[in-house]
């Protein structure tokens, strides 16, 4: 039986946050397979799987979503709202990544059911720390139950969430879906 | 009654006639639309069946009062405005700080490991996130002199100040190979003669930005003439703008396309300039693919100074 990639979606505008996102998860080997998507439309359009993300292949249920708040086109309360009013979505853990501080902010966003929040810290060594906390507590210590999400029987292949969360080899893919991909590297 | 105040109305004998016979008294301000005035009035009755009734001219105190609600209201507005924009400023530039800190750490990280590539890589996203606040804050600078800095108000010619617009954005409107058509009678605007200038050269620019893949691009500038007054428009072939999009794109650096260029104020700019001369500004869409109108509507009273700041 071929695992199902533990797949985190970040939705990131800003294209050098992403790439040191990217980084630190890589770095750290958490994750085997990131989708970078750049607007809230794009990711609500891959989460509810509409347009190009029709196809269940192309749309893996995320294991967990890092989500930016200031977004372009819908921005990120809003993706949340729909994800934690969505009966097959809100399981997924939403943390939200941003650089704001406002408590109006952080208010709304557990409002909306966010399931954590965290600011961008400015140092970088702490910014790393972070996403190899982030990586391991949610793919690996984090426990959800086996709902439809889970063991992904809108699309992904079944069982894949009864296998043990694990940490991802060096093999592992990431891809960015955008408009423009002029920033891999690495 | 109606012998000594011919023309009262019905209801007023009814309520004068209710004192007389109760005793109750009566306050209340009422105001007089043939006067064009307020009244304090007081009815009582110092006798079983005799009413008295005493009216105050409390015109002024009810302008005040007008007008102190409109204060506040107003107040209450730009302190929203400046909540918001403290946000979008605190935000925004703090993004290109956290750039320039991460790719710095990495930098170190790329160093050490001895790998040339990623260290100009490194660099160069240092670089870029330092122009990107430059940028921004150049922008941001811009933005807070409209209505601070004021040229002084004149007459203008709108078509005149279409051509120096596009004359200022010549080259992008080359680029693209953009027809553009000023329609005649466009008649005049009074305001701030550069500033107004810079609303039409916001919105070319833009109209050009977002021609999409439009083989015919073409840009029509004219004037409607609408019941509500007169309605300047700057249309375009273009994109166009879904209907949920049409507040947010004139929210400070907010962009639909995050890969289009620029920083997100052009929009902003030209609202604000136009909210300063006490006009206003909107777009009208059909939607994706149908084009753009941007409207502008101006008061027909010349309204620019200071105040507005």
């Amino acid at each position: 039986m071929s695992e199902a990639p533990l797949t985190i979606l970040l939705v990131e505008d800003n294209p050098a946050h992403a790439e040191m996102i990217l980084r630190s998860l890589e770095e750290h080997e958490v994750a085997n397979h990131v989708t970078w998507l750049e607007d809230g439309e794009t990711a609500l359009d891959y989460l509810f799987r509409r347009g190009r993300y029709a196809e269940p292949s192309e749309s893996p249920v995320p294991f967990v979503i890092l989500l930016d708040l200031r977004l372009p086109r819908v921005d990120g309360l809003q993706v949340l709202r729909q994800v934690k009013e969505h009966s097959e979505l809100r399981d997924i853990p939403v943390v939200i990544l941003t650089t704001s501080e406002a408590e109006r902010d952080m208010a709304r966003a557990y409002e909306y059911h966010a399931n954590s929040y965290v600011v961008k810290p400015l140092r970088f060594d702490e910014f790393a720390a972070l996403m190899k906390d982030f990586g391991f507590y949610w793919l690996s210590w984090n426990k959800r139950p086996e709902t439809e999400v889970g063991r992904g029987m809108r699309g992904g292949s079944p069982g894949s969430a009864k296998a043990p969360p694990r940490r991802a080899g060096r093999s592992g893919e990431r891809e960015r879906h955008g408009e423009a991909s002029d920033s891999s590297r690495g | 009654m109606l012998d000594v105040l011919p023309g009262t109305e019905p209801h007023w004998i009814e309520a004068y006639g209710r004192v007389a016979l109760s005793g109750e008294t009566l306050q209340f301000r009422n105001y007089a639309r043939a006067l064009g005035r307020w009244f304090e009035v007081s009815a009582f009755s110092p006798r079983h069946g005799h009413f008295a009734t005493i009216f105050t001219d409390v015109t002024e105190q009810e302008r005040g009062r007008e007008e102190r609600e409109r204060l506040i209201a107003e107040l209450e507005r730009k302190n929203e405005e400046l909540e918001r924009f403290t946000y979008t400023v605190s935000h925004d530039l703090k993004s290109p700080l956290i750039t320039v800190k991460g790719f710095l750490g990495l930098l170190e990280q790329d160093l050490a490991a001895a790998k040339p590539d990623l260290v100009r890589k490194d660099m160069e996203r240092i670089g870029e996130a330092a122009d990107r606040m430059a940028l921004l804050l150049d922008d941001l600078l811009e933005l807070s002199r409209v209505g601070r800095v004021v040229n002084p108000s004149a007459l203008h010619s709108v078509e005149e100040l279409v051509h120096r617009a596009l004359e200022a954005v010549s080259g992008r409107l080359a680029e693209r190979d953009v027809v553009v058509a000023v329609l005649p009678g466009l008649g005049d605007v009074y305001g701030d003669g550069p500033r107004l200038v810079e609303v039409f050269q916001n919105l070319l620019e833009n109209a050009a930005k977002y021609m999409g893949e439009q083989e015919n691009p073409r840009i029509e500038i004219g004037v409607m003439r609408r019941e509500d007054g007169i309605v300047y428009y700057v249309a375009d072939n273009g994109i166009g703008i879904e209907p949920r999009y049409r507040e947010t794109i004139f929210g400070l650096f907010n962009k639909l396309d995050p890969r289009s260029e620029g920083t997100g104020i052009g929009l902003a700019l030209a609202q604000r300039i136009v909210e300063v001369h006490g006009g206003q500004i909107w777009v009208e869409s059909e939607g994706k693919g149908k084009g753009s109108v941007f409207c502008l509507r101006f008061p027909s009273a010349p309204r620019i100074g200071g105040d507005d700041v």
